[in-house]
């Protein structure tokens, strides 16, 4: 095994893990509000979150590219504020990941706060809990199985992602270079080698992580809720 | 003293009520919107606007729930299902400013018959009965002046439903508390309630006020239903040796009935329902049916069609009597009349 692979490995497994955790910082307060909410415009919002589970990924790569490249409002405002470009970085991968990942996390959050029984909220509020404490000290602990469960998603829906890191990361080795791509170059190559490894690692991880979220929830159920 | 006076808006009629510290019963058919109110006084629905929500002299209506200072227990009861028994009692401690003690929390647990065993055990391993106990003590928790109770004990058999009622009247003694409760059991009215409000099935306040006077008024929606009755206070005589029967007193008239365990002197509820009461004009002689008491006619009512409802004076006190229209033109009654009533069955409220 070379340098290169473990340090493509690496960089993956940081990006996941980045974008994760930002998706659930953001995605928890905004499923939260999205299941609770009636207001006309939240169809608009879940239908925008939704986008790239539909779109192409190439599509939206582009569009970020666009977006992100030097002379665009979004790119000009970055090279002000940190005296970089955005195009090309790492840091543009995370938050095109962020938002190409964005629904694997979002929607069964939505889908299981919308589940919650009405009363067990209002039981809470009568208890003294506000809005946002239900959320912090009911639901999150109640629903714990589901924010792991999304959260693996989101991380191995990060980890398998490959259009839009193509359109905007470029295929930069340390920077921007993850396994799909790195495994993508290696098939043009022709190193069959170095692909087998990448190709291997990924779908190891993939059937692991699927069977660790099926196990969970599996266990969720016969706890009798859930 | 709780007042609420609520505007009519859509489906959910006008209705001012002011309900005192003790028991207050809310009766009424399924559907009548009973529920609703109970929550828009707990704060888990919006009151119209132009209510009035007040609470011991201060107005709650503009407070959240929980800042309402408190404790609801639902008809499903809303445990939450990822905690267990005893972490759902206590989960309004980092909400609530005063709640119980350690001893005083051991002390209501025993109360409501949750023994110590149940603490850890995850909800929904009890029964519905049990659950019903669990959330009764979650609501209590945090001591609080207001307790707002939604059938909350359907569930449980009769021997736990009196242990229950007695750990709520302790409760409402020790805290001086207003205890508002959903019921469609005139039993349980009858036993708890001081104060009574009935809704009719639309929805609209058909009568409030003392639960003895209530229950004996022959046109209200109480007295329409078929288990119509009054209630009575009775003082405990005695058994009757070798019968399993105990002797009350309604002043100087004399009850027999199921044997009752109580000292000499105890005050008891007892209620008599309107269908089991017969009339007879001659103190009856030779029948089985061993009470037969001396009253005097004080109104009469049409009830239905065939039937016509009495209601008796006996003492200081009321009760109803259910008779058909025919009997009470055969036998010519009129106001004022002194006759007999047979009554075949009393329910002994304890």
């Amino acid at each position: 095994m070379t340098d290169p692979f473990w340090q493509t490995v690496a960089l993956t497994l940081q990006l996941a893990s980045i974008t994760t955790l930002i998706l659930l910082c953001i995605g928890v307060p905004l499923a939260w509000y999205i299941a609770r909410s009636q207001h006309r415009f939240t169809p608009l919002i879940e239908a925008i979150i939704a986008m790239p589970l539909v779109l192409p990924p190439s599509v939206l790569g582009f569009y970020l590219l666009v977006g992100f490249a030097p002379g665009s409002a979004i790119g000009d405002f970055w090279q002000h504020l940190f005296n970089q470009q955005l195009a090309f970085t790492f840091e543009a991968l995370v938050i095109a990941s962020v938002i190409y990942s964005a629904p694997f996390v979002i929607q069964p959050l939505v889908n299981s706060f919308q589940q919650i029984p009405n009363g067990l909220l209002n039981a809470a509020s009568s208890l003294g809990c506000s809005k946002w404490q239900r959320l912090v000290f009911l639901v999150i602990p109640m629903l714990k199985t589901t924010l792991i469960s999304a959260a693996i998603m989101g991380f191995a829906h990060t980890v398998g992602e490959f259009g839009v890191v193509l359109m905007i990361g470029g295929n930069i080795p340390g920077e921007t270079q993850v396994m799909s791509i790195a495994l993508y170059q290696e098939v043009e190559m022709l190193n069959f080698d170095t692909a087998n490894q990448y190709a291997g690692v990924l779908l190891g991880f993939s059937a692991f992580v699927l069977i660790l979220v099926y196990t969970l929830q599996a266990r969720a159920r016969v706890r009798g809720w859930q | 003293m709780l007042h609420l006076q609520r505007p009519q808006v859509g489906d959910y009629p006008a209705i001012t009520l002011a309900m005192p510290q003790g028991f207050s019963a809310i009766f009424g058919p399924s559907g009548a919107g009973k529920t609703h109110l109970l929550e828009q006084i707990a704060g888990l629905r919006p009151l119209p606007k132009g209510s009035v929500l007040r609470f011991l002299d201060r107005d709650i209506s503009g407070l959240p729930s929980g800042a309402r200072h408190l404790g609801i227990v639902f008809q499903h009861d809303e445990l939450f299902p990822h905690l267990n028994v005893i972490d759902n009692i206590c989960f309004s401690w980092r909400y609530q400013p005063h709640c119980m003690s350690h001893e005083g929390l051991a002390e209501m647990l025993h109360s409501l018959g949750i023994p110590p065993a149940w603490h850890t055990l995850p909800v929904h391993r009890l029964s519905g009965g049990q659950r019903q106990r669990v959330a009764i003590a979650r609501a209590l928790y945090s001591q609080p002046k207001l307790v707002l109770l939604d059938e909350a004990v359907s569930a449980l058999d009769q021997t736990a439903r009196q242990q229950v009622f007695q750990a709520l009247k302790d409760y409402q003694q020790t805290h001086n508390a207003c205890v508002i409760f959903i019921s469609h059991n005139p039993n349980e009215v009858a036993q708890l309630a001081d104060y009574v409000v009935l809704i009719d099935g639309n929805g609209n306040l058909d009568e409030a006020g003392d639960v003895f006077a209530v229950f004996s008024h022959v046109d209200n929606s109480m007295a329409k239903d078929d288990s119509a009755g009054a209630i009575l206070h009775a003082t405990h005589q005695g058994a009757l040796e070798g019968y399993h029967l105990s002797s009350l007193a309604i002043g100087r008239q004399i009850i027999i009935c199921q044997h009752q365990s109580g000292e000499q002197g105890d005050a008891v509820r007892l209620r008599i329902a309107a269908r089991d009461v017969s009339i007879s004009l001659e103190p009856p002689t030779n029948t089985s049916i061993l009470n037969s008491l001396e009253v005097d006619i004080d109104d009469i009512s049409p009830h239905s069609q065939s039937h016509a409802m009495l209601r008796l004076r006996i003492e200081n006190q009321f009760m109803l009597a259910r008779i058909t229209q025919k009997s009470c033109d055969d036998l010519q009654l009129k106001r004022g009349q002194r006759v007999f009533a047979q009554v075949k069955s009393i329910a002994l409220m304890g």
